[in-house]
């Protein structure tokens, strides 16, 4: 049994050199929270909507409560996502699985990593995503829920 | 050289006992040096093939380790590991912004002022740890560089540091190994201190201070942030205050009382410990007090036990005293020139590697020099210690732990501060802070 079966969320893939900005409004409008990152055609890692958030908000300290809304700060850094790219927030130790990959293999790694994987074939394209909801439904299905 | 000291014939392969230990000092400090293994495990096995060599006995060893230094440490660092929990830090930061009404230039002077203080009470590493991301976010709120800010930081917690007996590591050992209290360092070297980071300040605001401007309204963001939301747990900070007091006060009176410092510290952190863990479940106080240990940053005292013993291995076997006669020699006999030259040297070292082996070695060189200038003539020397190794750190980006820690903050925040520009500027102000020690020792001592 492999993830063959399973449907996967079609992806496009970003480069590392494309600006965050672009990325952020992609993922508003098409309501996703990961893309995965490709260099020279090959699958390189995952950038998702939390570092891009974590570029927008300020660092280093433990709570901000005594900040109050800082509209001010964090619109001016949602501005500068424009001059940051991919390469500064990409995750690269997000695995990628094969078409034929074991659902339980498939089943471990997403559990561990907590984000969608991202299916490549032998050239190491990325064919499409892989997400948890897509293997529950599948599971669902399958149990006769 | 002379000054040999009489082991037993039991170091290896039947070696001069000199040749063995200063092979092991070198190489040791070398290594450390390179940076290319964690100076903790260096320092250890330098400490190890001490013993194993047989230039020293295990006994020797730990008689050689300065417990009071390591207790004091210790003790500190969980004192610090603690508070930092309530949000002080934080608070006085934001607190002291709004108190200059977060305008630039003396926003730059209080969040110096701050720095300062904390570090010559608590460590400057936390300090800077806590205070540098409050100064990334009122610099970013009013549009300004943060640059000067976080060179004034590094600059204000050495200098800081310098004041007091626990606000550096190097016053830490001088005064454990010199029996030199709190009180002494208040003395004899607060004052300077004083003058020397006022004297900082100054070409500061001509190189930035007079271009700075921000916005009434940028201005305004930073007014509204409210400080008192900083404090995360106000039961914590009130046990944590009244301790550090407590541990202060033990300080000043230590000498009457006839306690040692690591005495004072280690009683104080196990004093907040049990505040803490009153009322709670023993598994949370478990939890707790793992979690409280394990932010001790056991690699720096390990790095210490090692070092301690590396120098306490060629002290025996003679080296060091016959360093401090050497110097004695080059500055015929003058504890005056003896005083300068350690002054500078300990400044330009301390510049560029860690003071913490330099003033481990420097320690025995100038207690072996109290045979030849008499113990009244030691102070002098041992201030042009302190002074040197803790204000040298200020001189490149690498002089001490908590401009690195600064340095990290600045380039995750995309403003880095690149190792030369920061040794152009920090270089010359260092010599002009060593500068006017020089001229303090020489008034006052000399």
């Amino acid at each position: 049994m492999t993830i063959a079966s399973i449907a996967f969320s079609p992806a496009r893939c970003v480069s590392s050199d494309t600006p965050l900005s672009e990325v952020a409004q992609r993922m508003v409008t098409e309501r996703i929270n990961h893309l995965p990152v490709c260099e020279g055609g090959s699958y390189v890692g995952m950038v998702d909507v939390g570092s891009i958030l974590g570029v927008v908000a300020p660092t280093g300290l433990p709570d901000l409560k005594f900040a109050g809304d800082m509209l001010g700060v964090l619109t001016s850094h949602t501005r500068d996502l424009a001059r940051k790219q991919v390469k500064d927030v990409v995750t690269r130790d997000t695995p990628a699985v094969p078409e034929n990959c074991p659902l339980p293999e498939a089943l471990l790694l997403l559990s561990k990593h907590d984000c969608p994987l991202a299916v490549i074939d032998a050239a190491g394209q990325v064919k499409g995503m892989l997400s948890s909801r897509g293997v529950l439904a599948y599971l669902l299905q399958q149990a006769g829920a | 050289m002379h000054g040999a000291s009489s082991h037993a014939a039991s170091v290896i392969f039947g070696l001069s006992p000199l040749l063995v230990s200063l092979v092991v000092f070198v190489l040791t400090y070398a290594v450390i040096v390179t940076e290319k293994i964690n100076r903790s495990i260096v320092a250890l096995l330098g400490a190890g093939l001490m013993i194993l060599s047989g230039a020293l006995t295990q006994a020797e060893a730990f008689a050689g380790v300065d417990f009071n230094t390591i207790g004091l440490l210790t003790g500190m660092m969980v004192i610090v590991s603690i508070t930092q929990k309530s949000g002080v830090f934080q608070y006085v930061a934001v607190w002291s912004a709004k108190k200059v009404q977060a305008k630039p230039w003396p926003l730059l002077m209080m969040l110096a002022t701050v720095t300062a203080l904390f570090s010559a009470l608590l460590d400057n590493v936390t300090t800077v740890l806590l205070v540098a991301p409050v100064v990334l976010l009122i610099t970013d709120a009013l549009k300004l560089s943060p640059y000067p800010y976080l060179f004034s930081i590094i600059f204000a917690s050495n200098i800081g540091g310098t004041a007091t007996l626990i606000g550096d590591p190097p016053n830490i050992m001088i005064g454990s190994a010199a029996n030199l209290t709190f009180n002494d360092f208040i003395v004899n070297l607060a004052p300077i201190i004083v003058v020397i980071f006022a004297l900082t300040l100054v070409p500061l605001f001509f190189i930035w201070g007079r271009k700075m401007h921000a916005s009434d309204e940028d201005r305004a963001q930073v007014l509204a942030f409210n400080e008192i939301e900083a404090i995360t747990d106000w039961r914590l900070l009130k046990q944590a205050l009244a301790v550090i007091a407590l541990v202060i006060v033990g300080f000043v009176l230590a000498h009457p009382l006839k306690l040692e410092p690591a005495t004072i510290a280690m009683f104080g952190a196990a004093l907040l410990l049990l505040l803490r863990a009153l009322g709670k479940d023993g598994e949370t106080q478990s939890h707790e007090t793992h979690k409280t240990f394990a932010e001790v940053e056991w690699v720096t005292i390990f790095f210490f036990v090692g070092l301690f013993i590396v120098v306490a291995g060629i002290e025996k076997a003679g080296a060091l005293k016959w360093l401090a006669d050497e110097i004695v020699t080059l500055t015929g006999g003058n504890y005056k020139a003896t005083a300068m030259i350690i002054l500078w040297i300990s400044a330009v070292l301390s510049a560029v590697v860690d003071n913490i082996p330099f003033v481990a070695t420097m320690i025995p060189v100038i207690q072996s020099m109290g045979a030849t200038f008499g113990a009244d003539h030691l102070m002098p020397l041992w201030w042009s210690l302190a002074l040197g190794a803790c204000l040298g750190g200020n001189g490149t980006l690498v002089g001490a732990s908590a401009n690195l820690v600064v340095a990290g903050f600045a380039e995750r925040a995309g403003h880095p501060i690149r190792f030369l520009p920061f040794m152009l500027m920090a270089f010359p102000l260092m010599l002009m802070s060593v500068g006017v020690s020089a001229v303090y020792l020489y008034l006052r001592y000399l």
